[in-house]
């Protein structure tokens, strides 16, 4: 031991970086920090202005900084708050205008990635028609601020299966991957019948920003947000409001949903596509008038919900043959299935993807009616459109 | 090498020889005398052996205090005077002979032919007749000390309620009820210039590796102290390499005790200590509690992980708290941060200053705790932890968090069934926050690397203080730190070395 002491003394002087100034001398006292979980990025004529603002009690503190880079902006705003470090460490939500997204969203991608300070699981919105800055500044200025609105927007839109909210590293990921994909879309609304005293601004989910090549290339509305969500595997609960048969309406809750894809070959080329998704509903709302005993009216509320859900399909397929972009990330799975010949295919399934024959079928089985008199159907029943 | 008890130069003060015998000749009643001169307990009365007809007259000595009065009188003067058998004796060869025959009053009686055995037999409490050149030395020891009591630190609910206690011969006795085989051997020893202490080493033969009990033999042979007084004279002196973390295990239980020599570790005993000692302890062994083998093997697998986990905690809690909220903050979940940061506004003192200033006010109150009386320590530890702690934390001079990190740190230490590991792993704790004060995780890690390496080079008894975790097998780990069920549990712990490895069919 009295040999290892010096030692170790020794190792770790020189581990610490040869020096004694490392020793207790670069920490940070906690109170004295300022921890921002919300950044926004806008872009005008090749300036950056970043908004940042930390959550919760007692008030939110919102700050904003322009220069040419990010990381120089966000540098300046501890020069407004001398009293306290601004800590990025805990960003939790990066918030791009439409401007910036339009500009191009891969150096903020980048900025995120080389970051010391921030982290690739901040989740990315792209502010649908208007201003990082606004939607930070203005949303939840009497309520919670900002960050606890986006932190639930961020677990209903999930839930509600309007949208999903990807991070910066699952998009950079996908961009790299696929050279497009899909970003949360946010929007700032004003509220209705809200209470008096009440912030009247609040954010909203607005469906998806399509990026493409790095850009926003369009978006999708939220009910095509959810046969995106359909097509991607990641669709959440949802409420499928069909026609009963009797002139009323239906509200079945869809559980849960399965795609597959099958592709065709021939001659190692693709010459077609099956798309194939499975969905599981329960009933949740009927009109008095319409019976779920009745065979007949249960065929008519599979057929709408399948109906429904194609309609969604056809709409996102269509859109994206449209921007030659395959943001539901398509071509990822039909590779999985056969990855040789897909590999093999002369053409590339960026060039192939806009002609290729697509073919779309929803199958919808339910569950369960929840009748009074207790008629179950264990098995469901199956139908095809 | 210099060893303990070969004439080390101390300094000054010169040689310290050892002197053999201490006290040289043979028994005579003068030099008895002189020996216990200006002894107040010191008593020697002149008796005639078979009354006023007989030719031989010794000096019966005893130590006032040490010996039963009723029984040197009934036992010893009463026969050995009034019996005519006695007085034929002519010189003390006869007598002795006579004694020996006469069993039914002297049922433990000794011959000696040196001073130095007689003087000691006195102040062991026996009596002495003492003629020119032997005494006859008689058991008449007075029962002094308590009786057998519950255990005081390791409480029981379902094993076995009683204690050792300060005498050597009830002690030793305790354990031969509860292992009634002759292959309990115990080897006794005295130990001490001065003190003259009695020591049993004990094994059981055919089980316990031979050389354990050699060793210990010879180690305890090499000490010449002047007296062996409580337990940290025996650690320091017996073990290799001194060390906060306990190398041999005290327990104040007999069915303990009893169940560890089954293992194959050899045990110890002083008179005069109300506490068995065990050789040799390992990390793992530290971490039982013989309600272990009490208990339903799941339930006692689940706390033994726990006291794992109170360990770490106990070690490391602090440190990690200092770190990641002076250098890592980013490693704390940003709802928690907060409630720190809010709960830090407005604290006048560094986090690593509060930290510290908690960790030896924790320990202030547990030593204010500990020397009062048991009601006085009560109310101390009340007005500590929740008077001042509250009122320090109302007046925003420390963080709350502070106190609950110190709190846990702390109440996880008491959870360690051995008092001394709670003592070692309170020093570690000091350690490693002033390694994260100055250099983060970084710092921490590297005690935490330092730590790990000075435990392996800890080796009581040529057993490895790590094992199983350094050497063993997955079972043998698995087996430290769960409880298997016992049928299954067939073999003794390898790292003892015993010599019959099987422990049921």
């Amino acid at each position: 031991m009295k040999k290892l002491c010096p030692a170790a003394l020794l190792l770790l002087l020189l581990l610490a970086g040869c020096s004694g100034r490392w020793i207790y001398s670069d920490y940070r006292e906690i109170d004295q920090m300022e921890l921002i979980q919300a950044l926004g990025a806008d872009e005008e004529r090749g300036r950056i202005t970043v908004t940042a603002s930390t959550g919760g009690l007692p008030e939110p503190v919102v700050l904003r900084s322009t220069s040419v880079s990010m990381s120089r902006a966000m540098r300046q705003m501890q020069d407004y708050t001398s009293r306290k470090y601004i800590f990025f460490g805990h960003t939790a939500h990066l918030l791009l205008g439409e401007a910036a997204a339009e500009q191009g969203v891969e150096k903020y991608l980048e900025h995120m990635e080389r970051s010391v300070e921030m982290r690739l699981n901040t989740f990315l919105y792209v502010v649908r028609g208007g201003t990082a800055q606004e939607a930070i500044s203005s949303a939840g200025k009497s309520g919670d601020g900002v960050v606890d609105l986006l932190t639930s927007l961020e677990k209903d839109v999930q839930l509600m299966s309007e949208s999903h909210v990807f991070t910066c590293g699952e998009t950079a990921e996908m961009l790299a991957e696929q050279g497009c994909c899909l970003a949360a879309a946010i929007s700032l609304v004003r509220q209705e019948d809200i209470l008096a005293g009440e912030d009247p601004l609040t954010l909203s989910a607005a469906g998806y920003a399509i990026l493409k090549d790095g850009r926003l290339a369009g978006y999708l509305d939220q009910d095509l947000a959810r046969g995106a969500n359909l097509l991607m595997g990641l669709s959440g609960e949802d409420i499928l409001e069909v026609p009963d048969g009797s002139g009323g309406w239906a509200a079945l809750r869809l559980i849960r949903s399965r795609v597959s894809y099958l592709p065709e070959y021939r001659d190692r080329e693709l010459t077609g596509l099956r798309i194939r998704v499975k969905l599981d509903c329960s009933m949740d709302e009927l009109s008095p008038s319409a019976d779920t005993r009745d065979p007949e009216t249960r065929e008519k509320l599979i057929a709408g919900a399948e109906e429904l859900e194609l309609e969604r399909i056809r709409c996102v397929l269509e859109k994206s043959r449209s921007l030659a972009a395959d943001f539901c990330g398509i071509g990822k799975h039909v590779r999985a299935g056969r990855p040789l010949a897909f590999d093999a295919a002369a053409e590339t399934w960026e060039k192939r993807f806009p002609t290729l024959p697509l073919e779309a079928e929803v199958s919808c089985r339910l569950l369960q009616t929840r009748d009074k008199s207790g008629t179950v159907f264990p098995g469901g029943r199956e139908g095809a459109a | 090498m210099m060893r303990i008890g070969q004439g080390k130069k101390s300094g000054k003060r010169g040689w310290h020889p050892p002197v053999r015998p201490l006290y040289p000749g043979p028994p005579e009643p003068a030099a008895l005398q002189a020996l216990f001169r200006d002894c107040g307990d010191f008593r020697a009365v002149s008796l005639r052996l078979g009354g006023a007809r007989g030719k031989l007259t010794g000096t019966l000595c005893y130590l006032d205090g040490l010996v039963d009065g009723e029984a040197v009188g009934a036992a010893v003067i009463r026969p050995l005077t009034e019996e005519e058998r006695f007085g034929a004796a002519a010189v003390p060869e006869e007598a002795a002979a006579l004694v020996r025959e006469a069993l039914a009053w002297f049922y433990s009686y000794r011959v000696r032919r040196s001073l130095e055995e007689t003087a000691a037999d006195l102040t062991e409490g026996c009596c002495a007749l003492v003629f020119p050149g032997l005494a006859l030395t008689f058991e008449t020891r007075a029962a002094l000390g308590r009786g057998v009591e519950q255990p005081e630190t390791e409480k029981t609910v379902k094993g076995a309620k009683e204690s050792f206690t300060e005498l050597y011969r009830q002690n030793t006795a305790l354990l031969r009820r509860r292992l009634r085989c002759p292959e309990l051997k115990i080897r006794e020893l005295t130990v001490g210039r001065r003190s003259r202490t009695r020591v049993g080493i004990l094994y059981i033969d055919g089980l316990t590796s031979p050389l354990l009990g050699e060793e210990i033999q010879s180690r305890l042979e090499r000490l010449d102290l002047d007296g062996l007084m409580n337990t940290g004279d025996l650690e320091e002196y017996l073990l290799e390499k001194s060390s906060p973390f306990p190398q041999m295990l005290a327990t104040e239980r007999p069915d303990r005790f009893a169940m560890e020599l089954l293992q194959g570790r050899a045990g110890l005993l002083v008179d005069g200590l109300p506490l068995g000692f065990l050789f040799p302890a390992t990390l793992a062994e530290t971490l039982r509690v013989p309600e272990d083998t009490a208990s339903h093997f799941a339930v006692a697998s689940i706390l033994t992980l726990l006291r794992y986990l109170a360990l770490f905690l106990s070690v490391l809690l602090p440190a990690l708290y200092v770190a990641v909220t002076m250098y890592h903050q980013e490693m704390v979940p940003t709802r928690l941060l907060l409630s720190i940061i809010h709960s830090k506004q407005d604290v006048p003192f560094s986090t690593a200053g509060e930290t510290l200033g908690m960790l030896v006010a924790f320990e202030l109150l547990q030593e204010a705790g500990l020397r009062l009386p048991a009601t006085i320590g009560q109310s101390v530890s009340i007005i500590g932890a929740l008077i001042v702690g509250q009122s320090a934390v109302e007046a925003k001079v420390i963080s709350p968090v502070v106190v609950i990190v110190v709190a846990v740190a702390g109440i996880t230490g008491y959870t360690m069934p051995n008092q001394d590991m709670a003592a070692a792993l309170r020093l570690c704790r000091f350690g490693m926050v002033l390694l994260s004060v100055g250099l983060g995780l970084f710092g921490m890690v590297v005690g935490v690397l330092l730590l790990v390496y000075y435990l392996c080079t800890l080796e009581p008894f040529g057993t490895a203080y790590l094992s199983p975790f350094c050497d063993g097998s997955l079972r043998e780990v698995l087996g430290a730190v769960l409880r298997m069920p016992l049928p299954r549990t067939k073999y003794r712990l390898p790292w003892l070395k015993p010599a019959d490895k099987r422990r049921q069919r």
